[in-house]
């Protein structure tokens, strides 16, 4: 038997290859969208990054501006709860969004950290299903060896958003999930609400 | 459980006692380490893919690696960045690195990997010699980036599964794969025999505790800032240690051939 696995890893290369037949070089087939989209969401993510760890409050509100309009945060606030998202209430899953999307700019302003001297080159563009695309980059650090950036990027009537990032191969939805789904196991989605809301808080504390 | 405490309050009248109380108290936590697995399907699905079945142990044992860090080696490791340059931890890096090489050089052999013993010697030779003795990375610098491979990888290219995820006592996340693995590594390891020839008691001890200082002090922000982003840190290092593995595994190949995307089975 055939797991729908294999067969991704069969069909993709095929894609790619007729893709690559098909039209040669004309830049208008989906993964050159999917690279533009992501090149230049590097360039505003460099401009944020930019700006001074002392001005925290104006670095994840910027953040905060990039992340909702170049991220599916809908689609990565649910899938991020998995299987318990369906017998979520109304009440819990706004509750939830809201601490998700605090924790996620806590985390990428933070870990991220400042902007210093890093370049980023795309290294390659595969597509993962009809509308989704890997874009592979590289960022070249000067003190330590390139890290390799991932982009799932997902395609909806023309318009592209991020939908997952995968640093050195470690990607932040199957992490998060992963967290995420013992805690609900343990405390329930109420208990993971509740301890999102309180890391968010302590980081709140620490910064004032 | 009270049974046990029983006979550690004993003990102090036995001192004899104290060994059998603690092999008594670490074969109930092993008892008790056990999660049962659930009965709902999706439920089920999920815990066959985290595969680990001793989580309520590896948690304890998570729990101990944390005091343990936090008392000794976080405060080691610190103040190891705060009495020694960065050009001099730099070269205590490569000189370990360069010394382990032969580790790499034996498990890229064991895969077939031919272009990875190739650079694997390239740089010994390179780095030895150019590099005085391995202080110096000058291989990197030619092109020829370090390579990663241990037993626990060789065994996954070999089609051995994870077996069970694990945490080590002292040395943190593994698998069962990756414990056999750990053990063979020893064999490949030269320093091994340089210790086993050597009549300087200090040595092994000191290459360890080298050894360790050094990982821990390259890691110090990163393991801080993922303790305090998480909300549960246990699964979220379960989760880290996995992925980076598979990527060690397939040696970081493009997403067409190893999609960082597909480790856990769930679509978007």
């Amino acid at each position: 038997m055939i797991s729908r696995r294999s067969l991704t890893r069969i069909a993709t290369p095929l894609l790619v290859a007729i893709s690559l037949a098909a039209w040669p070089a004309s830049g208008t087939t989906s993964p050159d969208g999917a690279a533009n989209f992501v090149e230049g969401l590097i360039d505003k993510a460099i401009t944020v990054l930019r700006i001074p760890a002392e001005q925290r409050e104006s670095r994840e509100s910027e953040f905060r501006t990039l992340l909702r309009a170049n991220f599916d945060v809908p689609l990565i606030t649910r899938l991020v709860v998995g299987r318990h998202w369906r017998r979520a209430t109304d009440a819990q899953k706004v509750a939830f969004a809201a601490e998700f999307e605090e924790h996620i700019v806590r985390i990428y302003t933070s870990q991220l950290g400042v902007y210093s001297d890093e370049t980023v080159a795309i290294r390659n563009v595969a597509p993962r299903t009809e509308r989704d695309t890997i874009v592979g980059t590289e960022v070249q650090r000067s003190s330590d060896a390139p890290l390799q950036l991932d982009w799932l990027v997902r395609e909806d009537s023309g318009t592209y958003r991020v939908i997952d990032i995968a640093a050195e191969g470690v990607s932040m939805m199957t992490t998060k999930r992963s967290e995420f789904s013992s805690v609900i196991q343990r405390d329930g989605l109420d208990g993971l609400i509740e301890q999102l809301r309180e890391l968010n808080n302590a980081g709140r504390t620490e910064a004032s | 459980m009270g049974k046990t405490s029983t006979i550690a309050a004993q003990s102090q009248m036995w001192p004899g006692l104290k060994q059998l109380a603690v092999a008594t108290a670490l074969f109930g936590a092993m008892l008790g380490g056990c999660a049962t697995p659930p009965d709902d399907p999706e439920a089920r699905a999920e815990f066959d893919a985290l595969n680990d079945p001793l989580e309520p142990l590896n948690r304890g044992i998570f729990a101990f690696n944390q005091v343990l860090d936090d008392a000794l080696l976080e405060p080691a490791a610190q103040a190891y960045v705060w009495a020694f340059p960065i050009e001099f931890r730099e070269a205590v890096h490569h000189v370990l690195s360069n010394a382990h090489e032969p580790v790499n050089f034996a498990n890229s052999l064991l895969q077939g990997d031919f272009e990875n013993m190739g650079t694997v010697l390239g740089r010994l030779l390179i780095n030895t010699t150019l590099g005085v003795g391995g202080m110096i990375d000058v291989a990197s610098d030619l092109g020829l980036e370090p390579v990663d491979e241990d037993f626990g990888q060789t065994l996954a290219v070999w089609g051995m599964g994870e077996g069970l995820y694990l945490v080590l006592p002292v040395f943190g996340p593994a698998s069962l794969r990756d414990g056999i693995g750990r053990g063979v590594d020893i064999f490949f390891d030269p320093m091994t025999y340089v210790v086993a020839n050597s009549d300087k008691d200090y040595l092994g001890p000191s290459i360890a505790a080298t050894t360790a200082l050094d990982l821990r002090s390259r890691n110090l922000e990163t393991l801080d800032e993922i303790e305090r982003t998480s909300v549960d840190f246990y699964a979220a290092m379960r989760s880290l240690y996995r992925q980076h593995r598979t990527n060690l595994i397939n040696n970081g190949d493009t997403p067409l051939e190893d999609d960082p995307f597909a480790n856990d089975p769930f679509v978007y």
